[in-house]
C-alpha cells in the first residue's frame, strides 16, 4: 500500500512538472512595417490585420499545434530600419516576415530576405518593379500596373479626361512614382498627356494649397494624386478649395479610413482602381470585417483585408509543411488559396492574380463602381 | 514485503513527525492566513493606485474641457470675442495651457474656421470626415475621440470636440501629458501604469513606442474587463509571464487605467515573507531535530549498551561490565540483564556439562552401536521415508550421498526368500500397530547380504492410526558366520572324537583279534603240518587258516584306520602314485565308465608311505567305481597343487601352506547329507551285504590324516561325488603358527 501511494505520488508529481512538458515550440513569425509617422495608416492596420490573424489562429490551437508568436518591427518607413528590422526578424528565428506595407520599404529588405532566403510576404506593396521575380518575396496585392491601365482607361474613356494633372509623393518612390509613370505611359497611349506633374516628401511643413494650386489649371481636366492617405486628403482639400468639381483619381495607397476621416468632404467623388470591394457580402470577408471591428473598435481597411489574407497564406503554407526552409516552395505550390473576397491564384514569381475594381467614395464610404 | 525498522528508526521517524508536523501545519496556515491577508492588501493597494491615477486622469481631463467650455462660451457669444480676435486668444490659450497640441473651430459644415497654431492650409479644410465632429454633433455635448494620426503632426493624437451654436470646437490634446502621468505612478522596478482609449488603443505608456504606434491590447484580458466596465484587480499572464493588472475606468471618457506589475514582484513581500517564515520555521524544526536526535541518542545510548550486553551474553562472554547508570527502567534492565547473565552462566555450565557427559554417552553409545553393528531407524507413513541413524546408514553401507530410504527400497534390498514375510510383517505394523522382531537377510549398498536382526515399534496416534514405525537393527552376520563355524566346529569334534573312539576301540579290538589270530594261524599251521593235506582235517583247517587270515587282514585294515599300522614315508610324486593305483585297477573298471586323468607334473612331492597312500587313493577310486557301476560315467582323478590361506574353504583346523590336491570326483548317484556325515565311519556302508566291508574309505581317511592330509566330501543326491585329498608338499610348506579357522 506504502509503494502504491509513493508510485501514485510520483506519477502525480511527474504529471504537474510535465505540465510545461507539452507545450511545443511556438512558430515565430515577424511583421514589419511603418508604425508611426505621416503613413503609418498602413503599417498599423497591417499590424492589426496580422494580429488578428495570429489571436484567430491561435485560438483555433495554432498550427499542428504549436502557438504562433507574432514579433513586430516599427520600419519608421524608413529603408534602412527596414533592413535593420529584417535582419533583426530573422536572427530572431521567424519563419517568414509579412510586411513590408510599402513598396519603397519592400524593396529595402529584399536584398536582406533572399540573403536569408527568408520568405517575406507584404501585403500591399504593389511596384511592378517586384514582378516577375524569382525571389522569397511573395505578395498578395497585384501589381499597381493593373489599376493605372483601369483608371486611365475609365478617366480617358469614360470621363473623356485627356489631360492630366499629377502629384506623388517621394518618400515611396518605387510606388508611386511607378505608379504615375504606368498612368502617364497608359495616358499616353490613349492619346492623353500629364499637364502638370508636381513632386513633395510627406511632412507637416508641406504647402499643400501651393501644390493644389500649381496642379489646378485650365488645361488640367482631371488630378492623379499617388500619396498616402494623410497628404491625399490634405491634397483633396486644397483642390477642392479651388476647384469643387474635377475629377480626382487616386493610387490605393491612399485608400485607408484616415482618407475619410481627414478628408471629409473633399475627398467625395475620388476614384481609386484597387482590388478590395469594401462592401463586398463574401462571407468570408464580412465575418472577418465583424471581427475586426470588434477587436480595434473601426472598421478594416485594405492594408488590414491584405495583411489578413497574407498571414492567412503563411499559415496555410506552415499547416502544409512546418519546415520554414521550404517555405518558399511550399507556397508556391499552394497556387491558389482562399482570400476573404474569393480565391486569389499566385503565379510562379509569388505574386497574386485578382480582380481589379473601380472605386469610389460616396458619402464617406469606397464604393464599387458598377 | 513488510518493512522493518529498527527501534532508533522508528523513534527518530515519530519524534521528528511529532516535533515538525505541527510546526509545519502552524507554519502552512500561518503562512496561508498571512499571505492571502498580505495578497489582499496588495491587490487592494494597486487596485487604489488604478484608481488614484484614473481619478488624477480625470482631473486632467477637467481642465481642458473646462477650457474648451470657456472657449466654447466666448463663440456663442460674439459680443465678448470679435473674429479677428479668435485665432489670437487661441495662440494664447495654447501658450499658456500645456493640455492642447491644437485648437480649431469648426464651422456648421465641419470646416476649419480658425486653427491655432495657424496654418492657412487647414483654413477651408473640410473635417466633417472627422469622427470627433461628427459624434459630438451627433450627441452634442463634449466628445473625447479616439486616437488617430494628425494631419498637423502626423503623430497620434486624440482630440476633446465640443459642440456650440455655430460649430465644434476641436481641441488636440498633447498625449505627452498623459504619458507623463503614467510616467509618475511607479512601483518597484516592472511596475508600469498603462492608459488606453475606449477601443483599447494604448495612449499612454513607459514604452512610448505602444502610443507612436497605436497599438490596440483589447485582446488582453485585463483590458477587455476595463473596457466592459469591470474595475478590480485581475491576474493574468502575458508573454509567458504572470502579471497583476489593476483596472479603473476614467468615467468621463471610458478610458481604461491600468497598473500592471509582474506577479513575482507585485507579490515580492510576500515571497519574501513566506521565505522569512519556512526559513524560520525549517531551521527552527532543523534545531529541534538536532537536539531531538541528541537526546534519542542520549536516550537511546543505555539500550545500545544494554544491545551490547545482550550481544556478550550472546557470545558467551558473561563478564558484562558494571551496570549502568541511567533510567530507573534502563537500570532495571541493566541489572536483570547481569542477574540474566550470570543465571545463564550457571546454566550453561550446568548445560555444558550435561552435554559432555550426554556427548561422551553418545559417543558410548555409537561405539557400542558401532561395536554392536546396531543401528537405529524410524518409519515416517505419510512421507513413506526412513530416517536413519548414523551406525544404521554405516551398517547398510550407505554414504551421505546415497538417496533417500524409502519403503520400496527397503522391500527391495531384502533377500529373496526372506523378503514375503517381512513385508507381511511390516503391513502388518503399518495397518495394526503390531510390533514384531525379525531376522532376515538384507542387501547393503556393495550388493552383499547380511543377516539383520530387528526391533520393530510402532507408535499410534490417539485413533490407533500408526504415525511412526521406528526399531533398531543389528548386523548378526559375523555372529551367523560363527555360529556356523561353532557348528562345523562342534560336528567335526564330534566326528573326530567319534573316529578317535572307533579307532582306539577298534585299534584295541583290532590288536585283541591280532594277538588272538596269531595263535591261531600259528597253531592252525602246526596241526595241518601235522596232517595230510588230503585228510578232512587238514581241509578244514585250510579254511581255519584262510578264514584266519582274512581276519588278519581286516585287522591290519583297522589298524591303518587306526593310524597304527607302520609306515614307511619317503617323499613321493602323487600323480605317479595315481597313475599306478588307475593301473592296477585297470581290470575291475567296467566298461561303461571312463576314466578322466588330469595329472598335474607340476603338483608338489610329498612325504608319504606310498603303499598306504596307494591303499587310500585306491579305496576312494573303488567307491567312486562302485558308485558309477549301473549307471555308467565319468571318473576323473586330478593331482594338482594348491595354496591353502586362511580364506580357503577348508574349514576344520588345516594349516596354511602348500599342498598337493588330489581330486577323485565320480558322476555316480551321490550321497545325501546324512550318507556324508557318516561316510567315513567305520563299517558303514550302503551296499549290499558281502559287496564290501565299510572300511574303504574310513581307512583312507586313517591314512590321509596320519599323513598331516585332509579328506573331504562334497556330494548331492543324483550329482555324483567329489572326494579332494590334501597333502603337504615336501618339504613341508605348510605355515607352523597360523592355523585356518
Amino acid at each position: 500500500m506504502k509503494r502504491k501511494i509513493i508510485l501514485i505520488s510520483l506519477l502525480l508529481a511527474a504529471m504537474t512538472f510535465c505540465k510545461g512538458c507539452d507545450s511545443k515550440p511556438s512558430i515565430r513569425i515577424g511583421f514589419a512595417g511603418g508604425l508611426t509617422g505621416r503613413h503609418s495608416d498602413l503599417g498599423t492596420s497591417g499590424r492589426n490585420g496580422v494580429m488578428l490573424a495570429v489571436e484567430k489562429i491561435n485560438h483555433a490551437g495554432g498550427i499542428h499545434g504549436r502557438e504562433v508568436m507574432l514579433l513586430i518591427r516599427n520600419d519608421r518607413h524608413e529603408p534602412d530600419t527596414a533592413r535593420a528590422v529584417d535582419r533583426e526578424l530573422i536572427e530572431s528565428g521567424v519563419a517568414a516576415i509579412i510586411g513590408h506595407m510599402t513598396s519603397e520599404m519592400a524593396m529595402a529588405g529584399l536584398d536582406v530576405i533572399n540573403r536569408h532566403q527568408v520568405v517575406m510576404i507584404s501585403p500591399t506593396a504593389s511596384t511592378s518593379r517586384l514582378s516577375g521575380i524569382d525571389d522569397y518575396l511573395f505578395r498578395v496585392m497585384s501589381t499597381s500596373r493593373h489599376s493605372t491601365d483601369r483608371l486611365v482607361h475609365y478617366g480617358v474613356k469614360d470621363l473623356n479626361l485627356r489631360s492630366f494633372g499629377a502629384v506623388y509623393e517621394l518618400s515611396n518612390p518605387t510606388y508611386s512614382r511607378g505608379f504615375f509613370n504606368d498612368f502617364s505611359d497608359e495616358l499616353k497611349k490613349l492619346g492623353g498627356s500629364i499637364a502638370a506633374e508636381k513632386t513633395f516628401f510627406s511632412s507637416p511643413e508641406v504647402h499643400f494649397i501651393k501644390l493644389a494650386q500649381d496642379l489646378v489649371g485650365p488645361e488640367v481636366e482631371g488630378i492623379l494624386i499617388t500619396a498616402g492617405a494623410l497628404d491625399t486628403a490634405m491634397i483633396c482639400q486644397q483642390i477642392r478649395k479651388i476647384d469643387k468639381e474635377i475629377p480626382i483619381f487616386s493610387s490605393g495607397w491612399a485608400m485607408t479610413n484616415d482618407l475619410i476621416q481627414h478628408g471629409g468632404g473633399a475627398v467625395e467623388g475620388v476614384i481609386f482602381s484597387h482590388r478590395i470591394d469594401r462592401e463586398s457580402k463574401a462571407k468570408p470577408y464580412l465575418t472577418f470585417k465583424q471581427r475586426f471591428t470588434e477587436r480595434f473598435g473601426m472598421a478594416p481597411d485594405f492594408a488590414a483585408i491584405f495583411s489578413f489574407e497574407a498571414a492567412t497564406l503563411l499559415f496555410e503554407a506552415l499547416k502544409k509543411n512546418e519546415n520554414p526552409k521550404l517555405l518558399k516552395e511550399t507556397i508556391l505550390s499552394i497556387k491558389t488559396f482562399q482570400g476573404l473576397q474569393g480565391p486569389i491564384r499566385i503565379d510562379p514569381y509569388g505574386d497574386p492574380i485578382r480582380e481589379t475594381f473601380l472605386i469610389e467614395i460616396r458619402n464617406g464610404s469606397f464604393i464599387k463602381m458598377e | 514485503m513488510k518493512l522493518r525498522y529498527s527501534l532508533k528508526q522508528a523513534l527518530t521517524l515519530k519524534f521528528i513527525l511529532l516535533a515538525t508536523l505541527p510546526l509545519f501545519l502552524f507554519a502552512f496556515f500561518t503562512v496561508k492566513i498571512v499571505t492571502g491577508h498580505l495578497n489582499h492588501e496588495i491587490r487592494t493597494k494597486n487596485l487604489l493606485l488604478s484608481r488614484a491615477l484614473a481619478g488624477e486622469v480625470e482631473r486632467f481631463l477637467n481642465e481642458p474641457l473646462s477650457l474648451l467650455n470657456h472657449i466654447k462660451s466666448l463663440m456663442e457669444n460674439e459680443n465678448l470675442i470679435r473674429p479677428d480676435q479668435i485665432s489670437e486668444y487661441l495662440n494664447v490659450i495654447i501658450r499658456h495651457y500645456d493640455y492642447f497640441s491644437a485648437i480649431q473651430i469648426l464651422g456648421e459644415r465641419g470646416v476649419i474656421r480658425h486653427i491655432t497654431p495657424y496654418n492657412p492650409d487647414y483654413i477651408g479644410a473640410d473635417m466633417s470626415g472627422q469622427p470627433h465632429y461628427q459624434k459630438s454633433t451627433e450627441i452634442g455635448r463634449p466628445y473625447w475621440s479616439p486616437t488617430f494620426i494628425s494631419q498637423l503632426s502626423g503623430q497620434p493624437t486624440m482630440t476633446l470636440s465640443i459642440p456650440f451654436q455655430n460649430g465644434t470646437i476641436v481641441g488636440y490634446l498633447k498625449l505627452e501629458t498623459l504619458n507623463r502621468m503614467t510616467d509618475k505612478i511607479r512601483i518597484e522596478s516592472n511596475g508600469y501604469a498603462v492608459i488606453c482609449d475606449q477601443t483599447g488603443v494604448i495612449i499612454a505608456h513607459r514604452d512610448r513606442s505602444f502610443v507612436q504606434e497605436r497599438l490596440n491590447v483589447s485582446n488582453l484580458p485585463l483590458i477587455q474587463k476595463g473596457l466592459a466596465g469591470k474595475e478590480g484587480t485581475f491576474q493574468y499572464r502575458f508573454r509567458g509571464v504572470d502579471k497583476l493588472g489593476s483596472i479603473a475606468i476614467v468615467p468621463q471618457t471610458g478610458w481604461v487605467v491600468g497598473f500592471v506589475q509582474p506577479v513575482e514582484e507585485a507579490f515580492l513581500p510576500i515571497t519574501q515573507i513566506r521565505k522569512i517564515f519556512w526559513i524560520g520555521i525549517l531551521l527552527s524544526a532543523a534545531l529541534g531535530i538536532l537536539l531531538l536526535l541528541l537526546s534519542l541518542a542520549k536516550t537511546l545510548r543505555p539500550l545500545t549498551r544494554l544491545m551490547g550486553y545482550a550481544e556478550s551474553i550472546e557470545a558467551g562472554n558473561y563478564g558484562l561490565p558494571t551496570r549502568l547508570d541511567s533510567y530507573t527502567e534502563i537500570n532495571g534492565l541493566s541489572n536483570h540483564l547481569h542477574r540474566m547473565a550470570q543465571a545463564v552462566q550457571t546454566r550453561e555450565t550446568a548445560l555444558e556439562e550435561s552435554r559432555k557427559a550426554l556427548a561422551r554417552s553418545k559417543a558410548d553409545l555409537e561405539s557400542a552401536q558401532h561395536l554392536a553393528k546396531l543401528g537405529s531407524w524410524s518409519y515416517d507413513p505419510d512421507t513413506n521415508i526412513f530416517t536413519l541413524s548414523d551406525p544404521m546408514d554405516r551398517i547398510l553401507g550407505r554414504s551421505p550421498d546415497s538417496p533417500r530410504f524409502v519403503l520400496e527400497t527397503f522391500f527391495q534390498r531384502i533377500h529373496p526368500e526372506d523378503r514375503e514375510e517381512c513385508v507381511r510383517l511390516f503391513q502388518d505394523a503399518l495397518e495394526k500397530g503390531r510390533d514384531y522382531e525379525r531376522i532376515f537377510r538384507f542387501s547393503i549398498e556393495d550388493g552383499t547380504y547380511r543377516h539383520i536382526q530387528t526391533l520393530v515399534a510402532c507408535q499410534q496416534d490417539e485413533q490407533g492410526k500408526v504415525i511412526r514405525i521406528f526399531g533398531t537393527s543389528q548386523d548378526i552376520t559375523e555372529q551367523k558366520q560363527r555360529e556356523r563355524e561353532r557348528e562345523t566346529l562342534q560336528i567335526r569334534l564330534h566326528h573326530a572324537q567319534k573316529m578317535e573312539a572307533v579307532g582306539t576301540l577298534t585299534g584295541g579290538i583290532a590288536h585283541e583279534f591280532n594277538n588272538l589270530l596269531f595263535p591261531i594261524i600259528g597253531y592252525t599251521e602246526m596241526v595241518m603240518e601235522e596232517l595230510p593235506e588230503s585228510s578232512l582235517m587238514h581241509k578244514h583247517l585250510r579254511e581255519v587258516i584262510i578264514a584266519a587270515k582274512r581276519a588278519r587282514d581286516s585287522v591290519r585294515q583297522l589298524l591303518s584306520f587306526t593310524h597304527n599300522s607302520p609306515s614307511n614315508k619317503r617323499k613321493i610324486r602323487i600323480d605317479t602314485l595315481v597313475e599306478d593305483v588307475l593301473k592296477s585297477m585297470k581290470k575291475e573298471i567296467p566298461p561303461n565308465i571312463e576314466i578322466q586323468r588330469d595329472l598335474s607334473l607340476k603338483a608338489p612331492e610329498v612325504t608319504a608311505d606310498a603303499g598306504q597312500i596307494h591303499q587310500a587313493l585306491k579305496h576312494l577310486c573303488t567307491n567312486a567305481l562302485h558308485a558309477m557301476r549301473q549307471s555308467g560315467g565319468v571318473l576323473t582323478v586330478s593331482v594338482s597343487e594348491t595354496s591353502i590361506t586362511p580364506a580357503s574353504p577348508w574349514p576344520d583346523g588345516i594349516r596354511a601352506g602348500i599342498y598337493t590336491l588330489v581330486s577323485i570326483r565320480d558322476t555316480g548317484h551321490g550321497m545325501d547329507a546324512a550318507v556324508i556325515k557318516r561316510v567315513f565311519d567305520p563299517y558303514f556302508t550302503t551296499r549290499e551285504v558281502g559287496e564290501g566291508s565299510g572300511l574303504g574309505l574310513s581307512v583312507a581317511y586313517g591314512i590321509i590324516r596320519s599323513h598331516g592330509g585332509y579328506i573331504r566330501v562334497q556330494s548331492e543326491p543324483g550329482a555324483g561325488s567329489s572326494f579332494e585329498v590334501l597333502l603337504p608338499a615336501f618339504p613341508d610348506q605348510t605355515a607352523n603358527a597360523e592355523q585356518c579357522s
